[in-house]
Parts: structure tokens; C-alpha cells; sequence
């Protein structure tokens, strides 16, 4: 079941088309990750998504609802997770989300059983008294979480949540949206952070210039896209000889040399790691060490944008 | 939420700004006691034939003055909540932005009162000043109190830049009080004479509380806030066309 429908979204800023015939689904249940590039779009795919701008064509449809801004009905539905921190630092912990569940519309007991709650999933609940300004920037992450999470939405959308955190945090934050997901909220969940996509993510959506280009499991995109896997062997006497034999081997697509260090791309699917051991032995005098390097999802990200994730942290400028 | 509960946080949020509680009641409480304690043998001539000591021309005069740049509730608010940092945030919960910004705006008016009635209260138990009836001085000091948080609304909200709206409020401010002649004496003219009586919110709210103390007739202080909120209530459709064009 899709709780989220984007249908050919169009949005331009002038000349530039922020968003070209953007298709996204979101299913119930999955934690989607959604990359690119720095102006691929997902920023004002977002923002399209919560409300805030609108769009100059196509449709946005959340739990049923025709999404636009001043639509106040499907936002009820999605907790959002900002990448700038939006806490209040005049109001203590237990306040923030007081104030945040006050505004779903929760009440009295419920919204205090909330609160206790939320502080718990986070584990903050010994801080619940304390003005944010005197946490450190993991525990800010972990409140600005908690502001999106206390009316317990269905979605959760998450952009880039974990910016400028400590290890010890960033893995708590995972730990914590893996326990959500577990518990049945879906995730939306954007980040430079491509390891963080492929530990969390049931799917991964790639964007860019305004559109997604490539959409599925990181099994499915790795297959979809036939990148070439990559073999690294120390022998002890890396002879010329050596060298042409192992080329000569079927889906061996290139050797490279680096002192006795051999580098060898293998077409993908091909099965050469025995001959390419027997000819090391034969004639390279023994194998020292071997190292095979499946494709990972930086990559796919490489080869589908030609662009680096993290080519300025900063986050996007669209 | 209702406008009171977001209203309840927001005056929360004021309370705790205590850099603004500093400047906005800490200061004048230090000039009343300094200039007023050098200056309270003075007679201040005022409403024609009637003398008020200097102390009470100081302490009404600074305490509803500093009522003009409470505006700065409404432009800090209205600035961290709606137009930089959480922005965003806001605007994707399920919230009318507009019932939003009127619980910033009345609960800027309502803590701006709050800080002059506690001044008030603060000079008449320490210097003995007469503020007169005090449900009348809540209407004065909300009239004033609400044209000036109008005024910081439409000029955040109508220029692009926030210092220069947080500078041109601050305009407002001192030139209220100085065309009320308080700080300087103004050229005694038929035109300064007419907007250092009634072309100033200063200069409204000081006759709105001088003219029922000492007055001969009720005209003038009921003219004077009237004046007050006629001026916010021209100003509440430009605020409300401004937000509608920065706010969506």
C-alpha cells in the first residue's frame, strides 16, 4: 500500500527546473532512502511533499489526500525531521514537545503519556527538564527527532538528520529509526551519508537533476547496473609474465600494477577467482593476500551521477 | 492547539528572555531611580495650570516610552518562528500560520502590558508615583502596547531585510519620545505643538493618563486611546496583507 503517490511533479525556479517529472512512491512499512547529489532536487521534493512550496504541475497525494500548501489534513499523518535543528531554546525538553504534540491536538493525560514516551525512545528522559542549549549537539539531533515522532505519525520524514553529530549519536539516531520502523512507521529518510542509507534502507530512490533515475533494493540497482567488481592480489614475484596470463583469462577485463600489488577489474558475474589464483601461483612465486571489492552504493551513486555524494556537506543550494 | 494555548508558550518563551526583560524593564526601572531621585523636586507643568512632581513625569513617561519598542517581542518571534530557522518546521505541522501569528501577536501585547504594570506597580511602591486607576492605565498601556507590536509586524513582515526592520522600529521608539518632547524640548510651533499632543502613541498614552489624573474634562484621555487604537486598527489590514504576501 502507497502512503505516499508523487505524480510527474514539475517545479521551476526560474530558469531552473527544480523538479522534472519527479515519480515517487512511498510504501507502508519501508525505510526509503532517497539520494543525490548536491541540486538534484530532493530538497524541494521535500518541501513540496510537507507543504511548503507549492508545485507547478503534477500531484502530490499523502494518505489519500491531495497535498498543497495550506492543506492542514495530511500533515497530521508525517512527523519531519529537519536538518537545521528548529527545538525552541526557551523551553525545556519536556515543553518542546509538549508544544509540538499540543499542536496534533493532543491533550492533558494523552499528551503527557506522549511526551514521557518520546523522551524515553530517545533517552532523554533524565534531561526532560533541561533547556536544550545545554545539551550536546547528539542529544539536540535526538530532540529534534523526538518533536517529530510525539504524535507518533505514520511517516516519518527524516532530511538529513544526522549532520554534524558524534559517532555514539548518529548510531543511536539509526538504532532508534530502525526500532520505529520496526514498530510500523514508515521512513523517508535523505542523507549524505551513503553508509547510513545502505545499513537503514529497505529501498533507495537516486535523484538527480529533478527526477529520480534509478529506484530499488542496492542488490536490484547493483545487478541493474553491471558495475564491474574489483580484485586486489599481493604476490611475491609480479612478473610480466604473470600479468599477461591473468589478462588472458576470461572476465578479466583489466590488470593494473602497484609494486606487487596487482589490481584486477572482473566483468560482472564472471567467475575467475580460481584460474586468477592458480596463474598467481604459478606464476607470481605464491599469493601474499586477496581482497575482492563488491560494488557498493557510493558506486551506483558514482556511475548513475558522474558526481560524488559528498561534494560540499553543506547541503543543497536550490 | 487554541490561539491561548500557543499563546500560554509564547509567553513562557518571553518570560525567559531575560536579555529582553533586562533592556526593556531593567533599564527604565534604573533611569526612574536615577534621574528620578536627581530630578523629583522639579514641577512639571502640564494640562494648563497643574503642576505634577517630576518623579511621576518621569516614571509614566519612561514606562509607557519603553512600551514603544516592546514591538521587538513581535519582530523576534515572528522572525525565529515563521521567517528564518523554523520556518520550514512550522509550516509542516498541522497549524493555521495565521492563528499562529496572532498568538505571538497578543502575546507580545499581553507580556509588553505585563512589563509596564509591573514597572507601574514597582513606582508607586518604591518612589510613590500616582498612576491613577489602574484598570484605566491596563487600557492605556494595552492601547499603546498593541499599536506598537502592529507597527513591529508590518515592518518585518513588509521589508526584506530583518536589521533594517528591527533599526526603523527602533525609529519609531526614539522618535516618539522625542517628539514628545521628552528627552528634548521641540520647536514650539503649531505643527510640533499638534504632533507633540496628538501625533505620537507617546505623547496619547502620556494624555490618556495625566488627562484622567489631572484633566478637567475625560475628552482628552478618551480621544487619546481612541486615536491609539484607531491607528492599530489601520494598521492590523496592512499587517494582515503583508503576512498573506511573506507567509502564504
Amino acid at each position: 500500500m502507497n502512503l505516499v503517490r508523487l505524480e510527474r511533479l514539475v517545479k521551476r525556479y526560474g530558469d531552473l527546473m527544480a523538479l522534472d517529472h519527479m515519480e515517487l512512491d512511498i510504501r507502508a512499512g519501508e525505510i526509503l532512502g532517497l539520494l543525490g547529489p548536491n541540486g538534484a532536487g530532493k530538497t524541494t521534493l521535500i518541501h513540496a511533499l510537507t507543504g511548503l512550496i507549492a508545485v507547478d504541475s503534477g500531484t502530490i497525494e499523502l494518505f489519500g489526500h491531495a497535498m498543497r500548501p495550506g492543506k492542514l489534513e495530511p500533515k497530521r499523518h508525517f512527523g519531519l525531521v529537519t536538518q537545521e535543528l528548529t527545538l525552541f531554546y526557551d523551553l525545556t525538553a519536556r515543553e518542546n514537545l509538549a508544544f509540538f504534540g499540543g499542536i496534533y491536538g493532543l491533550k492533558g493525560k494523552a499528551l503527557q503519556k506522549r511526551v514521557e514516551r518520546t523522551l524515553q525512545l530517545v533517552g532523554l528522559e533524565e534531561r526532560a527538564d533541561q533547556f536544550p542549549g545545554k545539551f550536546s549537539g547528539g542529544m539536540q539531533r535526538r530532540l529534534n527527532i523526538a518533536a517529530a515522532l510525539v504524535h507518533e505519525p505514520r511517516l516519518l520524514i527524516m532530511d538529513e538528520p544526522t549532520v554534524g553529530i558524534d559517532p555514539q549519536s548518529r548510531s543511536y539516531i539509526l538504532d532508534t529509526v530502525r526500532e520505529l520502523n520496526r514498530q510500523g512507521t514508515t521512513v523517508l529518510y535523505t542523507t549524505h551519508y551513503m553508509e547510513e542509507v545502505q545499513a537503514l534502507a529497505s529501498r533507495i530512490v537516486i535523484m538527480d537533476d529533478g527526477h529520480a533515475i534509478a529506484n530499488g533494493t542496492v542488490d536490484e540497482l547493483i545487478a541493474r547496473i553491471q558495475l564491474e567488481e574489483k580484485l586486489q592480489m599481493e604476490v611475491s614475484e609480479p612478473t610480466e609474465q604473470l600479468i599477461e596470463q591473468l589478462q588472458a583469462i576470461g572476465g578479466v577485463k583489466q590488470v593494473k600494477q602497484e609494486g606487487r600489488r596487482l589490481l584486477v577489474s572482473i566483468r560482472p558475474g564472471a567467475d575467475v577467482l580460481e584460474p586468477l589464483l592458480a596463474a598467481a601461483r604459478t606464476y607470481g612465486g605464491g599469493v601474499r593476500y586477496v581482497n575482492a571489492d563488491k560494488p557498493t552504493l557510493e558506486d551506483i551513486f558514482l556511475t548513475l551521477t558522474g558526481k560524488q555524494l559528498r561534494d560540499g556537506d553543506g547541503g543543497e543550494a536550490e | 492547539m487554541s490561539v491561548a494555548g500557543m499563546m500560554r508558550y509564547a509567553l513562557l518563551r518571553m518570560a525567559r528572555s531575560y536579555l529582553a526583560l533586562l533592556l526593556l524593564v531593567g533599564v527604565p526601572l534604573v533611569l526612574i531611580a536615577v534621574i528620578g531621585t536627581v530630578s523629583d523636586y522639579l514641577q512639571i507643568e502640564r494640562y494648563g495650570d497643574t503642576s505634577l512632581p517630576g518623579m511621576d513625569y518621569l516614571a509614566v513617561s519612561m514606562v509607557l516610552g519603553f512600551q514603544l519598542f516592546g514591538g521587538a517581542y513581535t519582530m523576534e518571534f515572528f522572525k525565529s518562528d515563521l521567517l528564518d530557522a523554523r520556518k520550514w518546521r512550522l509550516h509542516a505541522l498541522p497549524l493555521r500560520i495565521d492563528r499562529y501569528g496572532m498568538a505571538l501577536l497578543l502575546g507580545s501585547t499581553v507580556f509588553t502590558m505585563l512589563q509596564g504594570l509591573a514597572m507601574a506597580i514597582f513606582t508607586q511602591l518604591m518612589f510613590g508615583v500616582n498612576w491613577g486607576n489602574y484598570a484605566w492605565l491596563v487600557v492605556v498601556l494595552a492601547a499603546v502596547s498593541f499599536l506598537s507590536q502592529l507597527v513591529g509586524l508590518v515592518l518585518i513582515l513588509s521589508l526584506r531585510s530583518a536589521k533594517l526592520a528591527e533599526r526603523l522600529s527602533e525609529v519609531y521608539g526614539i522618535g516618539s519620545m522625542l517628539l514628545a518632547g521628552f528627552a528634548l524640548p521641540m520647536p514650539d510651533t503649531p505643527l510640533f505643538e499638534f504632533f507633540g499632543r496628538y501625533g505620537n502613541p507617546l505623547s496619547l498614552g502620556q494624555n490618556a493618563v495625566f488627562g484622567m489624573l489631572y484633566g478637567n474634562d475625560r475628552l482628552l484621555p478618551l480621544l487619546s486611546v481612541g486615536l491609539l487604537f484607531t491607528a492599530s486598527a489601520l494598521l492590523l489590514p496592512l499587517a494582515a496583507a503583508a503576512g498573506r504576501r511573506k507567509l502564504g
